[in-house]
Order: structure tokens, then C-alpha cells, then sequence
């Protein structure tokens, strides 16, 4: 069909853009910063890195400092960038199909709390301090803390037969407002200035983490979540019809379903575990993809994953560079760029979930 | 494809919905299910289409147990229009008649021409040019209904059934509708409340009343006086329409 295929065409055309894009973004975050590189040296660094030297490298103008500036700091981080924008898009998208409700995101299952919990014991009770064990100490307590919340909500609805949509987002609920009453209650018999400080500043999230010791586990659930997901996209878009109509064609929801959260639930808290809070994500780039190009998973899966890669890698450079001395920390920023853009769409397109 | 349902029983949280129920659809057969709200009707076409799990009984799809099926290879035979139609997300309607060939596809496998060309033959035969690229939200009820038919219909299925198909539907869709499943050459199982339209489109009627057939044969049989009386409680008089030489129901 000639309309069909006019649509998929469309559809590859937009993600190769969304590559170059992409690809042309990673170069602006190494080049931007407090120490600024100029743009051509901090390709030829990348490129240098990249191939071994092959191509690039060697050049007269690149100093030992910029490659390590580019090369130790900046480019993980921005390479956490781009896979912490798909990985939050994907676990919204994913989440939001999965309890078929639009107003899900990443951090509905208990999540955020969970996570926000396992930072705060860490930071209060376990590890204070800033050295890399205390780091490192950090993220796994506060993953634990999202898996768990995760599988808790998980249980919590599976009481008396079936997991559905209300009970999952009402169980996500009733464990966020137990594990934040958690972790006030420490910071509040803890009363550490220095502390509570901390915990904030993480709950606002962060990229400055980023380093080449973290990235690979990253990369790994990433990808391997997307690139699962893209092979469920027929379930998806069943799963969207509700249970009753999906058994009419032939899928048994429970089931996928709990797979689903299952995997969203541990992508989430992997990320959050590396970078903290990151709101809006997750919530935002699901939705205005859904409303260009409609709930068809083929390709509003795809799309959601590399636009939330290249919004993400953008919030990084502006959190940079938006107040001269310090960086903004990328939570702020987020909310701060989609809640307008979402507004914007919302008034403007007559946005109806996807149509 | 002929239908048998045998002896099945049901019972939600220790309620017994459904007792005893042995029914039969064969090949091409158009048979209706009436009975007053909450006799059992909806209950039973769940366990028909495998959305319940009856306690007991056995109910057959020509030589095969439904219950033994996977829902795709059910999915594959028979076609449900049910009453579920509450989505939070939209599709283009001719998304939504294009996922019926779900159960057809395996996990990665593509959209082909072929699946596209049932779906634009369905939207002829079903009439359904002027909605085809609009948004299902944006339907009436009436409309979403005979898209999901439609979608049934893109199944390409050997056997439907139908929970009241009939319910939103103005008179020029209700007769259509009902002319499209009668016109089907498979079997199709549907619960209705229009009594006139069950007797002018059925070939046999079973009658349910608190879990219990309490009557079957054909429309002329079962759409008497005293049964009507029996399973709704209100008086009414039966004839022959002279147009349609059916019978017909006036209530008093």
C-alpha cells in the first residue's frame, strides 16, 4: 500500500536524522563546557579515541589536558546522557503502554521512592563523604532501594489473582508515601546539615557521575531492554486495548505484563542508580511522540528512545553552560525545558493520547 | 467450524454464574442467546472465548478443546466482538482493524501487502470508507462497535461470537451488522436483547435465566407468550409479521 509505505519511509528518513543528530549533539557536549575546546579539536580527539588513532589524532593542537578533560570527563558523561534519555523514554513508554495508563512514567512503581530511600540510608547512615567508595556505595543502595519498591508494588497487586493497571498504579502509591515517610523519618532523626545536602542534591540528579568504570552496565541494560522491547512491539500495542480485547486476539496480558514491568522496573533503577532523579523524561518525550506519530509501538517505540537520547544530551549541555560558574543540576532542567514544551503541544495539537 | 459447549459450570468468588450449560453451534449456523440482564449470557461467551476458565465442562471448536488451545491458536479461529471497548489510547481505525491480524503473526514478523488488502476489503464489506482514517477515540459508540467487528472480521475467523453486537447501534447498523454476521459463512454464537431482531436473524435461540437454559429450538419455538413472561417477567403478544413472516413481539 502506497500510504503505508510513504509512512515508513517517513519513518526511516526521521530516524537517520534523529542519528546525525545525535551523533552531532554528543560532539557539542565534549566541546562545551567550564574549559572550552573548540569544536573541530574536540572531534578530532573523539574521532582519534575512537579509531585508535587511525584518524585524527595527532594533530599539533590537541594537549594532553583537553584529551583527558574530553576523554575522561566529558564524554562518558555525555554518553550517560544519551543512554540514561533512552533508557527513562523507554521505561516510560514501556510503563505507560503497561498499566495503560498515560500518566505513568519511569519512577510509578515506587521507584523514585525506593530509590530515594536506599540514597538516603546510604548517604545518612551508611557512606557519608564523596570518595569513589562512597559513590559507588551510593548506586547500589539506591538501586536496591528501586528495585525493591519495585517488586513490592509487583507483589502488592498480584494479591487475589490478577495484576491490573489500578491496582499497580494504587500499590505504587501506597509504597511511595511508606518509603518517603522511610526516608524523612532518617533525615529527620539524622539532622545532618551536610547530609540532607547531599540527599537533595541527588534526588535533583546528576550526570557528573559518569565515568568508564559505570558506563558498560549501563549500556548493556539499555540496549538490551530496547532492544528486547522492540521485539514485543505486537504485544505492546495489543496490551493497549486492555486485557479482555487482547485474549480476543490472542494474548494473555498477565503474563507480558509483569515481564514487562519487570525489566522497566530494573532499566529505571539502573539509571536512577547512576544519575539520581531525573523527572519529566520518562513522562514528557513518550507523549509528544505519541502525539506525531500515534501508539503504534513499530514505530513510536524507536523514535521515543532516540528523540529521549537527544533531548537528554541537550538538557547536559545547557546544565552546563545556563549559569556561568556552576552547573545546574539536569533534574531542574529537564522539568524546566519539557513542562513548557508539553504545555506547548498540549494546547496547540489537541493532544489526545496518540491519535 | 461447529460449536459444543458441555455441561460447563462457573462460579466467581463462590457465586454460581453459570450451571449446567450444554449449547451447540454447527457449521454456518447463526444462534442466538437471550435472557434477561445478569442471567449468565456474557459469562458464558467469556468461558466460550477463553476468557474464563470454566469449573466444569467441556466446550469443543469442532475437534478441538478450547480450553486446551493457546489463545493464539484460538484467536486464529474465532472472532469476538465483545463489549470492551474502553481504551485510553488511540489508534487510526485502520490501525486498530489491522491489529485482528495479530494472531496470525509471529513475534517479528511484518505488516505484509496481504495483511493491508484484508484489512481495506474488510473496510469495504463493512462499509467503513468515512471512518477508515479517522481516530477511534473520536467515534460514537455505535461506530467503535462495528469497527470492532470489523476487527473480528480481519481475523479472518471460522467461528464468532458476539456480546449483544447489536447495543449503540442506530437501526440502519443494527439491521447491517446483523445482515454482515448472517450473510458469514461460518458459525456465529451471539447474546442479544432484541427479541424481534433475534427472531428475524437467528436460526435457533437458547434461553437463559439465573445461570440456567431454560429453553431452546427455534425462534418460533422459544419466543413464546409464557417464555417471554418466564424469563423477563412483562406480558406480551406474539404474531406473524405479515412483511417478514417471522415472528414478532409486542409487549403490553
Amino acid at each position: 500500500m502506497n500510504r503505508i509505505q510513504k509512512q515508513r519511509q517517513i519513518y526511516y528518513i526521521s530516524l537517520l536524522l534523529f542519528t546525525v543528530l545525535i551523533i552531532l549533539s554528543v560532539g557539542m557536549g565534549v566541546a562545551v563546557g567550564q574549559v572550552s575546546i573548540p569544536l573541530t579539536e574536540s572531534f578530532q580527539i573523539l574521532t582519534g579515541k575512537l579509531t585508535g588513532g587511525a584518524m585524527g589524532e595527532g594533530t599539533a593542537l590537541s594537549s594532553v589536558a583537553f584529551e583527558n578533560i574530553i576523554w575522561q570527563i566529558r564524554f562518558p558523561r555525555v554518553l550517560l546522557a544519551l543512554l540514561t534519555g533512552m533508557g527513562l523514554s523507554l521505561a516510560g513508554a514501556v510503563m505507560q503502554t503497561t498499566v495503560q495508563n498515560p500518566l505513568a512514567d519511569p519512577y510509578i512503581l515506587g521507584i523514585s521512592s525506593g530509590a530515594s530511600l536506599g540514597a538516603t540510608f546510604a548517604i545518612m547512615i551508611g557512606f557519608g563523604g564523596t570518595s569513589i567508595l562512597a559513590q559507588l556505595g551510593l548506586s547500589f543502595w539506591a538501586f536496591l532501594g528501586a528495585v525493591t519498591a519495585a517488586f513490592l508494588v509487583l507483589l502488592l497487586s498480584n494479591v487475589g489473582g490478577q495484576v491490573n493497571s489500578i491496582k499497580l498504579v494504587l500499590a505504587g502509591m501506597v509504597l511511595n508515601a511508606l518509603f518517603t515517610a522511610f526516608s524523612n523519618f532518617i533525615i529527620y532523626l539524622a539532622n545532618d546539615a551536610e547530609g540532607i545536602r547531599s540527599v537533595t542534591f541527588w534526588m535533583m540528579g546528576s550526570l557528573a557521575g559518569a565515568s568508564w568504570t559505570t558506563l558498560p552496565l549501563v549500556a548493556i541494560v539499555v540496549l538490551a531492554a530496547f532492544l528486547f522491547f522492540l521485539t514485543q512491539q505486537r504485544i505492546l500495542n495489543i496490551m493497549l486495548l486492555g486485557d479482555e480485547a487482547a485474549i480476543t486476539l490472542g494474548v494473555n496480558l498477565n503474563f507480558y505484563r509483569k515481564v514487562y514491568l519487570v525489566i522497566a522496573s530494573i532499566l529505571t533503577g539502573i539509571i536512577v542508580a547512576n544519575t539520581g532523579m531525573i523527572g519529566f523524561v520518562g513522562l514528557i518525550i513518550p507523549h509528544i511522540i505519541r502525539g506525531i506519530v500515534g501508539s503504534n509501538h513499530r514505530y513510536f517505540l524507536p523514535l521515543s528512545v532516540f528523540s529521549g537520547a537527544l533531548f537528554m544530551v541537550w538538557s547536559d549541555i545547557f546544565s552546563r553552560i545556563i549559569l556561568p560558574t556552576v552547573e545546574l543540576p539536569i533534574g531542574i532542567l529537564t522539568s524546566l525545558i519539557g513542562a513548557p514544551l508539553f504545555i506547548y503541544i498540549f494546547v496547540k495539537k489537541g493532544y489526545e493520547f496518540g491519535g | 467450524m461447529k460449536l459444543t459447549v458441555e455441561n460447563v459450570s462457573l462460579s466467581i468468588a463462590s457465586k454460581q454464574i453459570i450451571q449446567d450449560i450444554s449449547l451447540h453451534v454447527s457449521q454456518n449456523q447463526f444462534v442466538g442467546l437471550i435472557g434477561p440482564n445478569g442471567c449468565g449470557k456474557s459469562t458464558l461467551l467469556k468461558s466460550v472465548y477463553k476468557a474464563l476458565e470454566p469449573d466444569t465442562g467441556i466446550i469443543t471448536l469442532d475437534d478441538s478443546i478450547v480450553q486446551e488451545l493457546s489463545n493464539k491458536a484460538l484467536a486464529k479461529k474465532m472472532g469476538v466482538v465483545g463489549q470492551f471497548h474502553q481504551v485510553n489510547f488511540d489508534f487510526s481505525v485502520r490501525q486498530m482493524l489491522l491489529l485482528g491480524r495479530s494472531p496470525h503473526k509471529g513475534l517479528m514478523e511484518r505488516d505484509t501487502a496481504k495483511d493491508f488488502a484484508i484489512v481495506e476489503e474488510v473496510i469495504q464489506q463493512m462499509d467503513l470508507e468515512e471512518l477508515a482514517d479517522r481516530s477511534f477515540l473520536s467515534l460514537s459508540g455505535g461506530e467503535k462497535q462495528r469497527v470492532i467487528l470489523g476487527r473480528a472480521l480481519v481475523q479472518q475467523p471460522q467461528f464468532l461470537v458476539l456480546d449483544e453486537p447489536t447495543n449503540h447501534l442506530d437501526i440502519k447498523h443494527q439491521l447491517s451488522i446483523l445482515n454482515t454476521v448472517k450473510q458469514l459463512p461460518i458459525g456465529a454464537l451471539a447474546a442479544m436483547h432484541d427479541l424481534n431482531l433475534a427472531a428475524r436473524y437467528t436460526d435457533y435461540l437458547y434461553a437463559m435465566k439465573d445461570g440456567h437454559l431454560i429453553k431452546e429450538g427455534t425462534p418460533d419455538e422459544v419466543l413464546t407468550e409464557s417464555t417471554i413472561k418466564e424469563l423477563y417477567e412483562v406480558d406480551c403478544q406474539t404474531y406473524t409479521n405479515p412483511v417478514t413472516g417471522k415472528r414478532n413481539i409486542e409487549f403490553l
